[in-house]
């Protein structure tokens, strides 16, 4: 089941929220939240519940062990316990087939008549989320900042929320864990009008700018792969990915953050206007925030964050981003993404290109900054979507621009780039003036605007949607 | 509180909700979109280089002609059907009674097959007969419903929840997303799938009642073998993943009575078919074709009324089939009068169809074929071997000239043979009105003489000179608004032998050999 299903809009979200203002104050409603998650997730094939609930269940045990304890070898033991299940977990599914498949092609091209068994594993939705989400308990368990779970109901519901299970925002326990642990007010009619705000304009944003945005992506790169003439073809397929990638995972997060507000939960927000970045650091605090904050505080400050020296406040941005790219995915190019970012990251950290432009051009600095940035990561999202196959054409059409005769695919696909793009470019900015996201905008709007504002949706999808929407970006995260 | 709540929710959806009822009856009362313009199942995606997904298309294309012509007998089912079943030869045997061949890809069974016929039978109150016509190999398994990621989704498109809800604005899509993204008109009469098959299907459907010749890679016609799939159900989760709670082992059972269940509640009939299998495709000791047999036959127990046409395995010479579950183009005559000449029984009299009884005999081996090369490869051998093909494709009379006398005398007999040729010639003065023409350039296919031993072959002539093609075959399609050719492999190792010799000094095709089985069917006039 999928947030764009029909399945989950009209029959399972209204259940699940009933269901939850049944039982509200009783443990009945986390139990109903429970079992709605594992329905929600479970849908896409049973056996995908086996390590979610193995890992849930083993952070549960560590946390209370830890709690038990003021040993500190003991609590030290513990930890690397849960580190190692959801660590080993994760490579089992995520890196064990891509590790295996590039060790027989080095044994083979080495000569060595010996394969390591294939792993035939499906990798379970969203295992990256879940595991760092489960681990950030134990961590934050460990170190005090919290007092471990007492209730297995509770805590199988933080891990479990079905809004957030699958991809994001990533929650710390201390957040989402207490929040489920306490007796939630029943949420006021400005909030649900907000939260199913969230989810209209995330279906609109999902089904007509994403999925568009998609076609033009999986069509640029076919052009490119069978020969076709598309002059600039890697700057269209950058472009349309930036635009799919953000609208895809943003709506995803809007349709959570809608769906756990009709049950009084917050969810964090997990983008803020990234395109408005004016540098590499910034759009980082702008794009996917719960991912940054996370590798931030369980990984960048602990290998010693910026208090070291540059060189090591360089080495610890590296290897943060690097880490970041393979978290994304097992593959080379994945973790290119990465450090494409870390090296941005550190050269603006020599060179701080947008204070400099600000400072001399102002406004137009500023604005400058911003288009510059925009292109760093469109040339990241090349790394970050492309095959290795087709890395090269792409790059390499874009010099075509400047020779090319026949334009007409270009022309076609910009059009399509610059329709979705218009889209997404005026309603964004409308969020970044007021500092916000677009879609807080709703909050405060006029509920009969906000109902126009429906209905336009609404036509949106039935009329420009992908038949068939596809499935969600972050999902194979 | 309740003001709040009227005022700042209940009022303002009441209020979007009135709009989008609203807008959704203006539209439905000046645009009233048909099915098809609102359906979902065609995806028009602006961006699709080739347009539309073929599959899709097809089956739009076969049911935006027919779906209103009240035939008598319908086939759904996979694609040995689509390539192998022409409806216009089918139909000079029934005696008046029509039929139509709505077979599409197995990529939309069963559950598509299941909406195709729920949807004809919706609208044909003379539907009488709904066949489910398949490649033995893609009977109803797990393994063949997890490839058919199209069933689900043409179901609903067509029967289910979707083809409901889809409210008429949808149908406007087409036309805002082509001037949106593309700033042009958008219009459904003109081609939706702009690769060379596709324009030809688009061009001929109408005439051809939704068939296409087959325009296949070859598949290994010496030692390609096609294992059968297990019909055994395995685990609870399964079953509630395929929608069939029952806990019958036998997932051939279990979806053949899910089928059978939906035609009786619309008064019709259900018949089984089977299309031909290449003579050497079964795989050796395959103890999956027994399991089959025996599951079909507690079918036919269970069901005395659903007729079976035919064994599950009747096997055709290998040459007759493109890939080995689609028949070549220039034998769909064959295919065609084996299905017309068992309607003609089946109609005529349903008494006379005997139950399906288990009849597989392993083959325990094959002989070994052998082929030696005895020289580079000549065109004039090319052509001889293709003669065939080439006749059947276009009816040009210069290609009969490179066929044998014995295979003329052998085809000119069969009056299946002479319906296609004669529809042929009329679809290639129909598509020559109308400023088009396809072509098949051969050019790029090789004939190297060979010496062949250990393959059937009817003729005792000492001369034959066996052929072994590969290369490139080119379809192409020509109009005014498009002109496009594609390559379409035959590798060398798909063992492609064609038999040919010398007469009055011309080389020329002497590959048919009349199949047995058809020996068998009763004589039946058309």
């Amino acid at each position: 089941m999928t947030f764009i299903s029909l399945d989950y809009l009209f029959v399972f979200l209204p259940v699940v929220v009933a269901l939850y203002y049944l039982f509200r104050g009783t443990i009945g409603a986390n139990i109903v939240i429970l079992i709605a998650s594992y329905i929600f997730y479970g849908s896409a094939g049973a056996w995908y519940l086996i390590p979610l609930v193995v890992t849930s269940l083993t952070d549960f045990l560590v946390g209370i062990r830890l709690s038990k304890t003021d040993y500190q070898p003991y609590r030290k033991a513990w930890l690397i316990l849960s580190l190692v299940a959801n660590l080993g977990l994760l490579g089992f599914f995520k890196y064990g087939p891509w590790l295996v498949t590039n060790a027989n092609l080095g044994l083979a091209s080495a000569g060595i008549a010996f394969t390591v068994p294939a792993l035939a594993v499906v990798l379970p939705p969203g295992i990256s989320f879940y595991t760092f989400q489960t681990m950030s308990y134990t961590i934050e368990v460990y170190r005090r900042e919290m007092a471990a779970s007492r209730r297995l109901i509770d805590y199988m519901a933080f891990v479990t929320f079905w809004p957030h299970l699958v991809a994001g925002p990533i929650m710390r326990a201390r957040n989402l864990l207490r929040q489920l642990e306490t007796l939630r007010p029943v949420v006021s009619v400005e909030e649900t009008r907000y939260a199913l705000m969230l989810i209209t304009w995330g279906l609109f944003k999902k089904l007509v700018l994403a999925d568009n945005f998609g076609h033009i992506v999986e069509s640029t790169e076919f052009l490119v792969t069978a020969h076709l003439p598309i002059p600039g073809a890697g700057l269209l397929f950058a472009y349309a990915f930036a635009g799919q990638i953000y609208c895809d995972f943003s709506a995803y997060t809007d349709i959570a953050r809608g769906s756990a507000k009709l049950v009084g939960v917050e969810l964090v927000r997990n983008f803020h206007t990234p395109y408005f970045a004016a540098s590499p650091g910034e759009f980082w605090r702008r794009w996917h925030i719960s991912l940054s904050t996370w590798l931030r505080d369980y990984l960048y400050i602990p290998l010693g964050g910026n208090r070291h020296g540059r060189w090591m406040e360089y080495r610890n941005l590296m290897i943060t981003m690097a880490l970041g790219g393979l978290w994304h995915g097992a593959g080379v190019l994945f973790v290119l993404w990465g450090v494409w970012h870390g090296l941005m990251l550190v050269l603006y950290r020599i060179v701080p290109i947008d204070t400099y432009l600000t400072d001399r051009l102002c406004v137009v600095g500023k604005w400058l900054s911003i288009l510059i940035t925009f292109h760093i990561v469109c040339f990241g999202w090349i790394l970050f979507r492309a095959q290795t196959a087709t890395i090269v054409p792409l790059l390499s059409s874009v010099g075509e621009l400047f020779h090319a005769g026949d334009f007409t695919n270009t022309i076609l696909y910009t059009r399509g780039v610059m329709v979705l793009g218009a889209v997404v470019a005026v309603t964004d900015y409308l969020g970044y003036r007021r500092n916000v996201e677009f879609p807080e905008l709703f909050r405060d709007m006029n509920p009969y605007l906000g109902a126009a504002v429906g209905v336009v949706c609404y036509l949106g999808i039935t009329i420009l949607a992908k038949r068939e929407g596809a499935q969600f970006i972050y999902f194979q995260f | 509180m309740y003001t709040a709540l009227l005022h700042r929710l209940l009022l303002p959806i009441l209020i979007a909700a009135t709009a989008i009822g609203a807008i959704e009856f203006s539209v439905r009362l000046i645009y009233n979109p048909s099915f098809w313009q609102k359906t979902t199942w065609l995806l028009h995606d602006p961006y699709r280089f080739w347009g539309e997904v073929a599959d899709r298309d097809f089956l739009f294309q076969k049911l935006r002609y027919e779906e209103d012509s009240d035939p008598e007998i319908i086939s759904v089912g996979d694609s040995s059907g689509f390539f192998s079943l022409q409806s216009t030869i089918i139909n000079r045997y029934t005696n008046g009674h029509k039929y139509l061949s709505l077979n599409t890809g197995a990529n939309q069974a069963y559950s598509g097959y299941k909406g195709i016929a729920e949807y004809m039978l919706r609208r044909s109150p003379h539907l009488h007969y709904v066949m489910l016509y398949l490649f033995p190999l893609i009977l109803p398994s797990e393994i063949s419903l997890d490839q058919a990621d199209l069933g689900p989704i043409l179901h609903d498109d067509l029967v289910g929840r979707t083809a409901l809800l889809t409210p008429p604005s949808a149908g406007l899509s087409p036309y805002v997303k082509s001037l949106l993204f593309k700033g042009r008109n958008f219009d459904f009469n003109n081609p939706l799938v702009l690769f060379a098959p596709g324009l030809q299907y688009w061009a001929t459907s109408k005439d051809t009642l939704g068939w296409l010749p087959e325009f296949d890679v070859r598949f290994d016609r010496v030692d390609g073998r096609n294992p059968f799939r297990s019909d055994q159900r395995s685990n609870w989760f399964h079953r509630l993943r395929y929608g069939f709670l029952s806990s019958d082992p036998s997932m051939i059972n279990v979806v053949l009575d899910d089928f059978e269940k939906m035609v009786r509640s619309y008064g019709a009939k259900m018949v089984i078919a089977f299309a031909p299998f290449p003579e050497r495709a079964t795989a050796v000791g395959d103890p999956n074709i027994p399991a089959a047999e025996q599951a079909l036959a507690r079918f036919q127990r269970e069901h005395p009324d659903v007729k079976f046409l035919f064994p599950l395995i009747t096997r055709w010479g290998s040459e007759k089939f493109g890939m080995y579950n689609h028949i070549s183009r220039e034998y769909t005559f064959l295919s065609s009068e084996r299905l017309g000449k068992a309607l003609v029984r089946l109609l005529a009299d349903p008494g006379s169809i005997i139950p399906f009884a288990p009849s597989y005999r392993d083959p325990g081996s094959y002989p070994v074929i052998a082929t030696k090369m005895l020289g580079p490869p000549d065109s004039k051998l090319r052509d001889a071997a293709l003669a065939l093909y080439l006749y059947a494709s276009t009816a040009d009379a210069s290609y009969r000239q490179l066929i044998s006398k014995r295979v003329l005398n052998l085809l000119d007999q069969e009056t299946a043979f002479r319906s296609m040729i004669e529809d042929a010639g009329f679809r290639m003065a129909s598509l020559t009105q109308r400023g088009i023409t396809l072509s098949i350039n051969v050019t790029g296919l090789q004939a190297t003489p060979v010496t062949v031993s250990g393959m059937n072959f009817c003729s005792a002539d000492p001369e034959v000179q066996w052929a072994q093609i590969d290369g490139n075959i080119f379809f192409g399609y020509k109009s005014a608004t498009f002109d496009t050719s594609g390559p379409v492999p035959w590798p060398a190792t798909s063992h492609i032998l064609i038999p040919t010799i010398v007469e009055d000094g011309v080389r020329k095709f002497d590959g048919y050999c009349p199949e047995p089985s058809m020996a068998a069917a009763p004589a039946t006039s058309p």
